[in-house]
């Protein structure tokens, strides 16, 4: 198994003397090497939570996370930035890219935290960009360009890294039909060449699109079949 | 060099918000500059007015329509006055160097000893040799106890000189250039920090160079005579005098020329503290400002790079190498500025100036990291799961 999460809580303490809020109460999910799994549930059953754990960009309260076979619940600051930076990729509702650079630095930057080379960064955000037809635009501001191509260029950040594993958030959230079609036909293919991919999403036909559709309610887990 | 290069591109981004700011720190600094000056003028010159007795000492300008010779005259066939003695001044070069000429006469030379760094004053000096006169000098004058060297007068005369002492810097003495009712007569108008030449009377009137000088009008017969009062004088004898003496000019008490210029320079202190305080005020506003725009802006960025890989700890080195670049072209200014005269350097010695510059590295240090860990120090707090959920709605 590539992820075995076992009883896993996460626990949020509210400021001012409120009371704390549950958001994942005892989820096991194992995700295998290859595997296209969705996540789906209501708002606020925990969906972003976990995959937020997943990623290693939190810390559950409670349960065993292993990755690859290795415990990384315990490991330092710094050793989970460099899993994130070298085994995952993500891909965001809203893109997060950083508007004021181009579309080339934008797919450069998990290199800079990888102490990649700047020449050899930018020939190899170039390739990805090429990758999914977007090399027309590497120069051009990423403020300038169209949901679509923004979307492309999130993903092309993903994969700059060779990652084994796509993480995205609501990836077709922000899009309309067509564009949504064609980021899920991108991630049909990545499926394809062998990349490990879980999609959190509320729509159907994404969710369909998986082998597997994993239901969250209440911070628990529910697993079905695709239909 | 990660963190180095994101805190530069930071800062270029940026750019032309951080020269403006950098302009109105400049600016307090300007004013932090006067405040140095005002500071140590004052002190520099209620050192030197202190080396006058001023114990039984007055100060008297003569009116225009009196001659000096006269005024001091009739003030010497008073029982209650010891000695009467007056500063002659003029100007003319030593070396290169231009500077002010000062003949003091015996009165003043027994009265009075500005603060010397090297040799001895003029009392007591041997009278002038083969027509060289014996000399006190200041520093930037470039001669050394027992050196010689030659004096050009504005009137075009030259004189030989034997230097017998020479002034602590920065340069004091006595040179009186201007008068004013007691009111507002202080310790300025009679204390000069230019470079000197100090003579006695006695000597410069056996020399032919200052013979013809007295007698043009580039040297100026001082109009500011020197009284000094014997010992013993009751308030009442001391107060009819300065009645008496008064229609010959704006009779001073010598005390009254440090007490008045103190006031004047505090008046001066204070209003230049509150300019500083003010411009510190507005640089301290445009930090804090700056500050809030470019975390509001960082908490989005640095999120992104916490996504992709980057240790949040590293948000905070970035941040204060950010504040600590900053730094480099803010001094850079200030040297320039500085060079450009607009930081009063002219005022100030070589010593004070590098006083000064590291007194205004503090400053601007302080001002930036004291801003700088406050947003730091909230950055290190911040709540990662609120940063990723804003992230994930596009916030």
């Amino acid at each position: 198994m590539l992820l075995e999460l076992t009883g896993i809580e996460k626990t949020f303490a509210v400021r001012r003397g409120g009371a704390s809020v549950k958001a994942l109460r005892g989820v096991d999910l194992a995700v295998d090497r290859g595997e296209m799994i969705a996540i789906r549930g209501s708002s606020g059953a925990g969906k972003s939570t976990l995959l937020h754990i997943i990623g290693c960009l939190d810390r559950p309260t409670k349960g065993s996370y292993r990755l690859d076979g290795k415990d990384v619940v315990q490991e330092s600051a710094a050793r989970l930035a460099q899993i994130r930076n070298r085994t995952f990729g993500f891909v965001m509702q809203h893109f997060a890219l950083v508007d004021e650079d181009s579309a080339l630095q934008n797919a450069a930057i998990p290199l800079l935290f990888a102490r990649t080379s700047p020449s050899l960064a930018k020939a190899r955000a170039l390739q990805q960009l090429d990758h999914l037809g977007i090399a027309h635009l590497a120069r051009r501001k990423t403020a300038t360009l169209s949901g679509g191509e923004k979307q492309r260029v999130a993903i092309a950040r993903a994969l700059v890294n060779h990652p084994d594993v796509i993480l995205a958030d609501e990836p077709t959230g922000a899009l309309d039909g067509e564009n949504s079609a064609m980021i899920m036909e991108i991630f049909k293919t990545l499926h394809a060449e062998g990349k490990t991919i879980i999609i959190v999403t509320h729509e159907e036909n994404v969710a369909g699109a998986c082998q597997r559709i994993i239901t969250l309610s209440d911070g628990q887990i529910r697993t079905e079949p695709p239909g | 060099m990660t963190t180095l290069f994101i805190a530069l591109k930071l800062l270029w981004r940026r750019k032309a918000a951080n020269f403006v700011l950098l302009l109105q720190v400049l600016v307090s600094v300007a004013m932090l500059a006067q405040m140095y000056v005002f500071l140590v003028d004052h002190l520099d010159n209620v050192r030197a007015v202190g080396e006058l007795p001023t114990e039984n000492a007055l100060v008297l300008p003569v009116f225009e329509y009196y001659p000096p010779a006269y005024a001091a005259e009739r003030l010497e066939a008073s029982p209650l006055v010891e000695e009467v003695a007056a500063v002659d001044t003029g100007g003319g070069t030593c070396g290169d160097t231009g500077c002010n000429v000062a003949i003091y006469g015996d009165g003043i030379v027994r009265h009075y000893t500005p603060a010397l760094q090297s040799g001895g004053w003029l009392e007591g000096e041997a009278e002038m040799e083969d027509g060289v006169l014996p000399a006190v000098v200041s520093q930037e004058v470039g001669l050394r106890v027992g050196d010689t060297g030659t004096v050009r007068l504005n009137t075009g005369d030259t004189a030989r000189i034997r230097v017998v002492g020479v002034l602590k810097r920065p340069t004091q003495y006595l040179y009186p250039t201007g008068s004013a009712s007691p009111a507002y007569f202080s310790a300025d108008f009679v204390i000069s920090q230019e470079p000197a030449v100090l003579l006695r009377a006695r000597d410069a009137a056996q020399s032919e160079a200052f013979q013809a000088a007295f007698s043009s009008s580039s040297f100026r017969t001082s109009r500011n005579l020197f009284v000094f009062l014997r010992p013993g004088i009751t308030d009442a004898q001391y107060d009819k005098a300065l009645e008496e003496w008064d229609r010959y000019g704006e009779i001073t008490p010598a005390a009254s020329l440090i007490s008045t210029y103190t006031e004047k320079t505090g008046t001066l202190i204070t209003a230049g503290l509150l300019t500083f305080c003010v411009f510190t005020a507005l640089a301290m506003t445009s930090v804090v400002g700056s500050n809030v725009i470019q975390a509001l802006r960082n908490r989005k960025l640095f999120t992104v790079y916490y996504l992709l890989g980057m240790d949040w700890r590293r948000s905070a080195f970035i941040e204060a190498a950010r504040v600590g670049l900053m730094l480099i072209p803010m001094m850079a200014m200030v040297a320039a500025a500085g060079q450009g005269g607009l930081l009063m350097m002219e005022w100030m010695t070589p010593t004070r100036a590098k006083w000064f510059y590291g007194i205004s590295f503090f400053y601007v240090l302080l001002m930036f990291a004291s801003v700088g860990a406050v947003f730091i120090w909230r950055l290190t707090r911040e709540d990662l799961s609120a940063a990723l959920k804003a992230l994930q709605k596009g916030e």
